[in-house]
């Protein structure tokens, strides 16, 4: 029949159609080059300004309603309020408990020392970015956490390492009066992988 | 052969009108109530953009796999007899084709809605002049009305409306249907101290469900910003049983600040003793207070002359050095927001060839993450400036 090289073209241009007129996003998405070494160094500034917060929240001269800012400033880092923070104890280091971030923070804020001082380093990889079967992409960071606390002269100080765990996961953003769907990276849970030094 | 052809063919067909992706769309009513003729605009003059963006999709993230899309009537009741009429954004007629048959998927029509409702003219009924009608201010037969003031009608505030919409559609609360009703006046002829008595009225007039005055609040709060007591009420909505919900005590941190920064901290103390809170929220409130008195002139007026002159892009990156205390950050912040349209301006934050956009925010909550950070550098890419030559909206790149 001659009409079949029509029918084939005619088809061919059908089943691409829609793919064609599928894609108008103006944020970076998943199958764009830079998006995982855009996310990956987004999700290790996040640690690092969380760690700086926490040093904040933690600083007894941060006025109070500052503190306030500053832990719902660091709990909208987090992927919910339900993402936890271990922590070890300071005297003995086996002792392990866990937090809700704003529960763990608000502790962070009434810690009873003359000076309190938090300083987070190394913060590197662990686990690459890779993608769930949740469609969202998840990471591991670790970090070093130095713990100092004075009281009529006496210090406390520990040293630990810590895990985090992070998640790049879309969410619709307003932008000039459109709805965009963006990616977003969020931190959760953070564990104790090792005390380094009392 | 040709049997399979002709089956993938007509394969293909249906593909092609249901494909593109799964997100759902979902319809709801979205009633414009104006009381005058809206501005300067004339007949078939291009839309303004807030109204553009009104009437555009409506998306929110706790649930992006749902558009929802507004059935628009237009309202006028200072107009003898009222005036009322539908208002269709235009599809192509292949996507009316497939929203008459239930196949039209979101991605479909947010293509259409892209490219077409930019070019939405003004209809007559926007623009009819007014021929000497009363008005009834108060909407009793609409639910979920939404209150704002034509003095106030700009890009702000329609986007935060369309939050506070996308977020209410997401939740089930507004039950597809939302009344938007345009009121001249509302701050400017109605003092804070009418407007609260206004509300005790409405609100004791006949029994009203939580999220309907919840909305009126928020409406209020819009219009008075500085003024705590809107935001109490808000606070006394959800203070049941006498405990404040963690999510919630941000607004009794809200009033608190509002309360501190006009003056006004004893009397919100006084309300708060009297609220059923527990003891220990009320002395924590007691004791902000104390600590905080109301703003003075700046700690170190040299610092503050110096942080005024830097350009914009300088402004940003010094509030996110970590060198200066959150003492200086905090103040430095203040005085960046004064360049600023409003708190709600939006901020574009661009990837670093500036071809894609990676977050948006408000100047306020931008500011804030800035001034807890440590050591961005920020490059401003584009400056758009509102009235009085302040920003309205600014898009960077952040470098660290």
């Amino acid at each position: 029949m001659n009409n079949t090289p029509v029918l084939k073209i005619s088809l061919v241009i059908l089943l691409f159609l829609p793919f064609i007129f599928c894609n108008a996003q103006r944020c970076p998405q998943p199958t764009d080059s830079l998006f995982l070494s855009l996310y990956k160094s987004k999700a290790q500034k996040k640690v690092e300004d969380f760690g700086f917060m926490l040093s904040v929240i933690a600083d007894k001269t941060t006025d109070p309603l500052d503190a306030t800012t500053a832990i719902n400033n660091a709990v909208s880092l987090f992927i919910s309020e339900d993402a936890t923070v271990e922590i070890s104890g300071v005297r003995d280091t086996s002792y392990r408990n866990k937090f809700k971030i704003r529960e763990y923070l608000k502790r962070v804020k009434a810690i009873k020392y003359d000076k309190v001082e938090i300083e987070w380093s190394s913060i590197q990889y662990v686990s690459d970015l890779r993608l769930g079967d949740d469609g969202n992409f998840h990471g591991a960071i670790s970090f070093e956490q130095k713990f100092k606390a004075t009281k009529e002269g006496f210090i406390i100080s520990n040293w630990v390492k810590k895990n985090t765990l992070v998640v790049v996961k879309p969410q619709s953003l307003p932008i000039d009066g459109k709805t965009f769907i963006c990616w977003e990276v969020f931190l959760s849970d953070i564990e104790v992988s090792q005390t380094l030094k009392k | 052969m040709k049997c399979i052809f002709k089956l993938l063919y007509i394969l293909s067909i249906i593909f092609f009108f249901t494909s593109c992706e799964n997100r759902k769309i979902e319809y709801f009513k979205l009633n414009i109530i104006s009381s005058e003729p809206l501005g300067q605009l004339k007949e078939n003059d291009p839309l303004p953009t807030h109204l553009i963006s009104l009437f555009n999709y409506y998306q929110d993230t706790s649930c992006i796999e749902k558009v929802f899309v507004p059935k628009i009537t237009l309202e006028r009741i200072d107009i003898s007899p009222l005036k009322k009429e539908d208002f269709e954004i235009p599809l192509t007629s292949l996507n009316q084709f497939r929203k008459s048959y239930d196949l039209l998927s979101g991605a479909n029509l947010i293509e259409d809605y892209d490219e077409n409702i930019s070019k939405l003219i003004t209809p007559k009924i926007l623009i009819e002049p007014n021929n000497g009608t009363n008005l009834n201010l108060v909407p009793n037969k609409h639910q979920h009305v939404i209150l704002v003031s034509l003095d106030e009608l700009n890009t702000d505030t329609i986007n935060s409306i369309r939050k506070r919409i996308g977020a209410g559609l997401c939740s089930g609360n507004l039950n597809g249907n939302v009344t938007i009703l345009f009121v001249r006046g509302l701050k400017d002829s109605i003092s804070a101290d009418t407007a609260i008595v206004k509300f005790y009225s409405w609100k004791n007039e006949k029994q009203r469900n939580n999220s309907e005055i919840d909305s009126t609040l928020q409406s209020l709060e819009h219009q008075y910003p500085n003024d705590y007591r809107f935001t109490v009420e808000r606070l006394k909505l959800r203070n049941e049983g006498g405990q404040i919900k963690e999510s919630d005590e941000y607004l009794l941190l809200l009033a608190v600040e509002k309360a501190i920064k006009e003056g006004k901290a004893k009397d919100l103390l006084a309300i708060i003793n009297n609220m059923n809170l527990p003891k220990k929220t009320k002395e924590k409130v007691a004791q902000t207070i104390t600590k905080n008195p109301p703003p003075g002139p700046p700690i170190n007026p040299d610092k503050a002359v110096s942080f005024r002159k830097l350009p914009i892009e300088g402004k940003l990156s010094t509030i996110a050095d970590a060198s200066y205390t959150p003492k200086d950050r905090k103040q430095f912040k203040d005085i960046t927001l004064e360049y600023f349209e409003s708190q709600n301006s939006q901020v574009t934050i661009a990837s670093n060839d500036s071809s894609m956009i990676t977050s948006v925010n408000t100047i306020n909550d931008y500011l804030d993450k800035l001034r807890f950070s440590k050591n961005y550098k920020i490059k401003v890419v584009l400056v758009e400036n509102g009235s009085a030559s302040k920003i309205s909206s600014i898009r960077l790149i952040e470098t660290y």
